[in-house]
Parts: structure tokens; sequence; C-alpha cells
């Protein structure tokens, strides 16, 4: 039987700014520490004991976890400013769950059907800890910048420089674009280690009403990243950061780049001043008509 | 590590006991253990030898092994480096079409190997 949709109300507010939704842009994941309730954390923990398999969608039924889970005040506020207002909740559940220790690291990947470009954010894959994290409990290992890149033969990868391990307090959770590489990593501590996920899906055409700031101008802001994603890829990487920023703007239409000294530049390490983004298609409209 | 065989013959020469056919004996042993192969995989920024390594996996003594977790703990931070210690390359990056398919991930690496005789038993 399958699950009735559920939409989150209309009344919920975004609460990232431009910079955060930015910086969601350059880096596909954000980590939000110790959001979800003590009280909440040991329930769910107690009910994973008895419910232990890997899809445990039960839980969707249980009206504290819709509160102080799916709907944390905090959460919320997150998902309302990148999927826009009347977001659907998840129809199912799923639970990477560890017991004991767990020898050897998983490969790294990108989850089926990922597509990294174009860049879009129709959903977010929302990862949440029921108990503390450290190194030794196994946290997922991501590599920011890495929604943005189709992957191909990456499971041989070992450690890699810029991946961050998603080690938390028991209540995080942490917000992702689905494309992004990431991988299991060795469990050394015995007990066990529950990590739910499951989605958030849009309903809406993608705007711009997240907070603005005023200072903010998507014409001339920084769109590389500040990780410095290393590993290697075809286009530079502020392209799709801009992309992804403009789809999410609703203006996925107005993007274009000549290449070269265009738009959107790499501001921090150019001699060059930034051109802004009108202007540079006028030069552009003008270097086609004197060709 | 001192290799236990040439150990030996070493400590018969000291005391005496080295014979032609214990030397003979001792270099056969040798000439017939296995050889291993070790490979190991550097990530690299780009296809130079000089660019830094970037992400890194190791195969030996039979199992996989990621590195250490810090960079600053890797064994080598360039392809170079771990030509001066030895280490042969078996592959190199293939140079990539600059048309466009999109944002799509470059494999810039290098697989490299070096081969040792496993220690007598």
């Amino acid at each position: 039987m399958s699950r009735p949709l559920i939409v989150a109300d209309a009344s919920i507010e975004p609460t990232m700014t431009d910079k955060d939704v930015l910086e969601f842009c350059q880096n596909g994941f954000v980590l939000l520490k110790n959001i979800v309730p003590a009280q909440t954390n040991e329930k769910v923990t107690a009910f994973l004991e008895e419910h232990n398999g890997f899809a445990p969608s039960e839980l969707l039924d249980e009206q504290y976890f819709v509160n102080d889970v799916l709907l944390n005040s905090q959460l919320v506020g997150y998902i309302r400013s990148l999927l826009g207002e009347r977001f659907a909740l998840p129809v199912m559940m799923a639970n990477h769950r560890a017991v004991g220790m767990k020898k050897g690291t998983g490969g790294w990947h990108q989850d089926a059907c990922s597509i990294a470009d174009p860049p879009s954010l129709p959903y977010l894959q929302v990862f949440y800890y029921p108990q503390d994290v450290t190194l030794e409990m196994g946290p997922t290992a991501v590599i920011p910048g890495t929604h943005l890149v189709k992957a191909n033969g990456i499971g041989h990868f070992g450690n890699v420089r810029s991946q961050v391990f998603t080690t938390a307090p028991a209540g995080s959770v942490f917000i992702t674009a689905y494309p992004i590489w990431h991988r299991a990593t060795e469990k050394t501590a015995l007990p066990t280690r529950n990590l739910l996920k499951w989605i958030y899906w849009r309903t809406v055409q993608p705007a711009r009403d997240w907070v603005r700031d005023p200072e903010f101008d998507p014409d001339t802001a920084e769109y590389s990243i500040s990780t410095n994603l290393s590993l290697g890829h075809t286009e530079p990487i502020q392209w799709s950061v801009a992309k992804l920023f403009y789809w999410l703007c609703g203006r996925a239409s107005d993007y274009s780049t000549s290449g070269g000294q265009d738009w959107p530049l790499v501001t921090s390490n150019t001699t060059y001043p930034n051109i802004n983004h009108d202007a540079a298609k006028q030069l552009f409209r003008l270097i086609r008509s004197a060709g | 590590m001192p290799d236990s065989i040439v150990e030996q013959c070493v400590q018969q020469w000291k005391d005496g006991s080295l014979t032609e056919q214990k030397l003979r004996d001792a270099l056969e042993h040798i000439k017939q253990r296995p050889v291993q192969q070790k490979l190991l995989y550097l990530f690299t920024s780009s296809n130079e030898l000089t660019s830094k390594v970037v992400g890194m996996s190791m195969y030996e003594n039979g199992e996989m092994s990621d590195g250490p977790v810090h960079p600053d703990d890797w064994p080598y931070q360039k392809v170079t480096d771990a030509l001066k210690d030895h280490w042969s390359i078996i592959h190199f990056p293939r140079a990539e079409s600059v048309a466009s398919q999109g944002q799509r991930y470059v494999p810039y690496e290098f697989i490299l190997e070096k081969k040792e005789r496993s220690e007598s038993k």
C-alpha cells in the first residue's frame, strides 16, 4: 500500500540567506548539529532496536518523529529555503545501521540515477544521527563540491584531500544535494550506529524566495569553491556553482558565459575587475556583431 | 628490514662456519622467493608528474589500504616523490577531449608499482 504524499504547510518561513544558499551550491551539503531533542533521539534509537531492518518506514507513522525530526523547526527553515514552499515529506525511510565493528570503508560513489549536470535541486537527501557519531563510529564521508560533477570510476579512491567526515553529536542532521560523492567509513567502535536517511521533494518552481541579503548581488557574487575541488573536472567549477544558484533563483535561462575573462570569474585571484553579467552579455553581442 | 638469510650468512662468516655451498644455497633460496607486486594509486590535480596528490590508495600484502587519513601524513605529495622512492609508473592519465560533455570527473590517476621479494619464513 503506498503512503499518501504529505506536503509541508505553506506558513513555514525560509531561514537561509543568499550567502547560505550560495554556500550550499558550492559545497553540496550543510551540517546542522544537535538540533533534535535528546529525548527524541532516545525514542528513535529504541524504535530502531525493534525495527532494525534497512527500511523502517513505520517511523513515518510516529507523530513525535514527524514533529521533532521531519518538521524540526530548525531543519524546515533550511528545507523551505532550498526547495521552496509546500515541500513534500518523505514517503519512505532508510537506515544504514552498523552493528559492532565494521572493517574497511565503502567505495566512493554517487547515488543511483544522480544528475549532477546540468545542476538542479528537485529534492534533498537528508541524513540524521540519533546517537553521537565520532570518527570511530564510522561517519559518512563526503567530498564538498562533487554534487556538481558526474562521477565515473571513483570506487577505488582511498583518502581524499578535501574529504569531510560527518562526525556530529546525537540529534544532528546533514542536508545534501543528492549527487554528492560519499562513502561509508571504517567503524572501530562497538556501539550500534544508526544513520537514517530520507528525501524531501520540491513541489513548486524555484524562485529566490529565501532571506535576501541587501548587499548580495548574484551578478558579482563569488562562485568558486572555497575548499578548492582539486579532483580533475572538465569545466571551471564556478560555472556549475553559478548555474545551480541561477536555477534556484528561477533564472536558469539567464545563465550564460562566453568563457575567458567573462562572468562568472573567480574574483579573488584575478587582476581584472569582475565583469557584471549584463555587461558581459553586452560585450559578447558587440564582439559577435564586430566579427 | 634486514634480510634474514643475508644476516644468517653474515653471522656464519663471522663465526667461520660459512662455506661456498652454504652461500650458494642461500642465494638459490633468495632467487626462489616469490616476487610480490605492490600497487600505489595516486590521484592528482592534473596529468603533470609534479602536480599535487589529492587522493591515494594502495595495494600491498594482499590488502587494499586507503592510506593515512590526513594528507600531511601521506607517503608522497607529488608523483615525482614516489618515483624518487623507486616506484614505477604503469599507468598514465589519459588526455581528455576538450569537447564539452558537461561537468564531469576527469581521472587524473597515476598507477605505480613496486616489486619486492617476500621475506623468507
